[in-house]
């Protein structure tokens, strides 16, 4: 790891950084404890000089009472040299009440250009005992009254010194002080983030897809607390990727499978699309195929039937005047209705095929066949009934006809309705086979 | 109509009409005792006057106008006032100044406030005192003290007597007496017994171990050992006896001045006891 790398991470880490605001912000402190105390000492130094000034020129001025009342100068000289040798006394004077000196002595420490602190105060005869006048007659105790005036100077050119002392004393001692809290709080801190260091650490983890992995901090503290509820969470999240991979599964099978079955279902359909296709083709090359013969049966058809007509009186005549005689096995009598009969069954059947054949080709190009009112569904079994007749004369099969009369016609295709009636009933290939009765 | 006017006429002529004129320094217990002691002698018609009460008052006028046979001084600003009314008797009680203030008037008596040397020479006795020293001043107590060196000289003590000016000498004339003096006498005198030489006195007793016997049992308090205090009611009485005698037709001059008649030591225990002295004068009783 280069040296940026990990001054980098040093100053992202979130130990580092309170350990920095805590070094930064005792080091303000100190700062500013060292600065007031130092302001305050100076403020403190002046004060003093102040008061010792007063307090010395008191002193002088209580001692020399007496003296100074009786301007006893050599006294009032004695005791001002007893207050001049005060370390840091420099120069005192005493003046009477009228302003006059009586002493002025100076130290021969003062030397010009030092700064100087004076203090004046008054010297204050206050007697205890009464006056003469006063203790005959019991009254004024005490009379104050001011003989003059002391003032003591103070030699406070060593202020500065005081002052760098006072810097140099209380700077090193909080300068000693704040490495010593500095140096006693990282492994407090060290102790204390330890909990946050393993959160983020777990957290990491977390950020990699890990989930099973738990975070461990012990205690109760907010550390311990989110670690145990993001243990919680990656615990929920886990189980939702389980459940979310179990149903990506599920949907890629159900997928699969609908895919697979819309394929079958498709290709089922284009199976039967391709049958219906083969089934259009095939229903038109049959219908072609029957339509034309059924045109050429229908055609003859119309000529047997002309032929029979311009030959049956011919054959009437011939019966009668011959006798009946058989025709096709049956007697004349016979034979002339059967005759006309089936003509006219071939025509009708002829008929109905054209139309059946009609009926698939429009089917087969998509035409929607044609409604018609009026449709009476007794003729429509009764047709339906001719076609299996046809087909069951073939075969054993016997059909009952029992329609109810009176029924209402309807609105419909009538040879749709026709083919519902076939393919309601059993197809005639297997009507030909069960013989059966159907009534 | 004529009386209105004639009673306006006349009540302005009317004088205030009394026996005495009783003037005081100022308002004050002592000198309420003394005027008690002093109407206990006789019964006299009187107006007072306190001098304090007022800013200035012209005492010659009212004299003059209201003539009262004697005028009777309370304090040395009173008798100070009254020397100027030279036609009416004066007697002065309680009035430090009454041996100079006589000088000045023709008609003057009093009682002293001072005792006579004896007591005191007695008191000096009682305490083995020999050796006494005196502040003086020689204007206001020159005959004083001679007639005490007098009568000390009897006794055998020795009376060092140091003249002063001023109070201010007081200080200084009292270290001359370092040593050679056993007891300090301190005179009822206002340049001697001010209230800075009075302390200058005491401050001398306590640094020398000297005792002051002083005329006031006022000092007690502030250091003195001895007081020889007068009565001020047997003063006022004395005074009231001197008023009657006037009263009664005797001659002011007549009445010579008197020493306070009765008289009364007081001591401070507790200097006497620091002082290491002991009092062999029965009847003397402590100021506490």
């Amino acid at each position: 790891m280069t040296p940026f790398n990990r001054f980098t991470r040093f100053w992202a880490s979130f130990r580092s950084r309170i350990f920095l605001i805590f070094t930064g912000l005792t080091g303000i402190i100190f700062v500013a404890f060292v600065g007031i105390l130092v302001t305050g000492e100076i403020s403190s130094y002046k004060e003093r000089s102040a008061e010792k000034a007063q307090l010395l020129a008191s002193l002088l001025a209580s001692s020399i009472t007496l003296p100074l009342y009786s301007e006893n100068s050599s006294e009032l000289s004695r005791r001002a040299a007893e207050i001049l040798n005060t370390p840091g006394v420099v120069h005192i004077k005493i003046k009477t009440n009228d302003n006059r000196m009586l002493i002025d002595s100076t130290s021969a420490n003062l030397m010009t250009g030092h700064s100087l602190i004076e203090s004046s105060v008054p010297v204050i005869a206050t007697t205890v005992s009464p006056s003469a006048e006063a203790a005959i007659s019991g009254v004024a105790a005490s009379v104050t009254t001011t003989l003059g005036m002391v003032t003591v100077a103070i030699d406070t050119s060593d202020a500065k010194k005081s002052f760098y002392f006072a810097v140099a004393k209380t700077g090193g001692i909080a300068f000693l002080f704040w490495l010593a809290v500095v140096a006693a709080c990282y492994p407090v801190l060290k102790q204390v983030t330890r909990s946050f260091n393993t959160l983020t650490d777990g957290l990491a983890n977390m950020m990699g897809g890990n989930f099973s992995a738990k975070i461990i901090i012990k205690g109760d503290d907010e550390a311990a607390t989110a670690a145990t509820a993001i243990n919680k969470l990656a615990e929920a999240l886990e189980e939702r990727e389980i459940e979310n991979r179990n149903l990506q599964e599920e949907l890629v099978k159900a997928v699969r499978l609908e895919a697979q079955e819309e394929r079958r279902k498709i290709m089922a359909k284009l199976i039967q699309t391709n049958r219906m296709t083969s089934l259009g083709l095939l229903i038109s090359s049959i219908a072609h195929n029957i339509n034309t013969p059924n045109g050429a049966i229908k055609l003859a058809a119309q000529h047997l039937s002309g032929s029979w007509k311009d030959a049956l009186p011919i054959l009437e005549q011939v019966s009668k005047e011959e006798g009946d005689f058989t025709v096709g096995g049956l007697p004349f009598g016979v034979a002339k209705g059967e005759i006309r009969g089936a003509v006219d069954s071939i025509l009708n059947n002829a008929g109905k095929v054209e139309r059946v054949i009609q009926d698939l080709r429009t089917y087969n190009v998509g035409e929607r066949s044609e409604l018609s009112p009026g449709v009476m569904i007794n003729r429509v079994v009764d047709e339906a009934l001719t076609i299996i007749r046809a087909h069951g004369r073939q075969g054993e099969i016997s059909i009952s006809p029992n329609l109810t009369t009176n029924l209402p016609t309807i609105t419909g295709n009538q040879y749709q309705l026709e083919q519902v009636v076939l393919a309601a009933i059993e197809p005639p290939s297997l009507l030909a086979t069960c013989g059966c009765h159907i009534r | 109509m004529l009386f209105i006017t004639a009673a306006c006429l006349l009540i302005p002529a009317m004088a205030w009409s009394y026996d005495l004129l009783i003037v005081q320094s100022l308002r004050s217990p002592a000198y309420d005792e003394v005027l008690r002691g002093f109407r206990s002698a006789a019964r006299f018609s009187e107006r007072v006057i306190v001098l304090s009460d007022y800013n200035e008052i012209d005492l010659i006028r009212i004299a003059r106008e209201e003539h009262p046979i004697a005028i009777i001084t309370l304090g040395d600003k009173a008798l100070a006032a009254a020397q100027k009314v030279r036609q009416t008797p004066v007697i002065a009680l309680m009035a430090l100044s009454y041996r100079a203030g006589m000088a000045g008037h023709p008609a003057m008596t009093g009682v002293e406030v001072q005792s006579p040397p004896e007591r005191y020479l007695q008191l000096f006795t009682s305490i083995r005192a020999r050796k006494v020293g005196i502040i003086s001043n020689s204007d206001r107590s020159g005959v004083y003290v001679r007639n005490a060196k007098k009568a000390a000289a009897v006794l055998g003590i020795d009376l060092i007597v140091r003249d002063v000016k001023s109070s201010k000498e007081v200080n200084g004339q009292l270290s001359t007496l370092v040593g050679i003096v056993d007891a300090i006498w301190m005179l009822p005198d206002s340049v001697t017994s001010s209230g800075e030489a009075a302390d200058a006195h005491f401050m001398f007793s306590a640094t020398h171990k000297v005792p002051v016997v002083t005329f006031s049992s006022a000092y007690l308090a502030s250091g003195a050992a001895l007081a020889l205090d007068f009565d001020r009611f047997e003063m006022g009485k004395q005074g009231g006896e001197m008023a009657a005698a006037v009263m009664n037709g005797s001659g002011i001059l007549d009445i010579s001045a008197e020493p306070p008649r009765k008289t009364m030591i007081k001591y401070n225990s507790s200097v006497l006891r620091r002082l290491d002295i002991k009092l062999e004068q029965p009847g003397i009783r402590s100021a506490e």
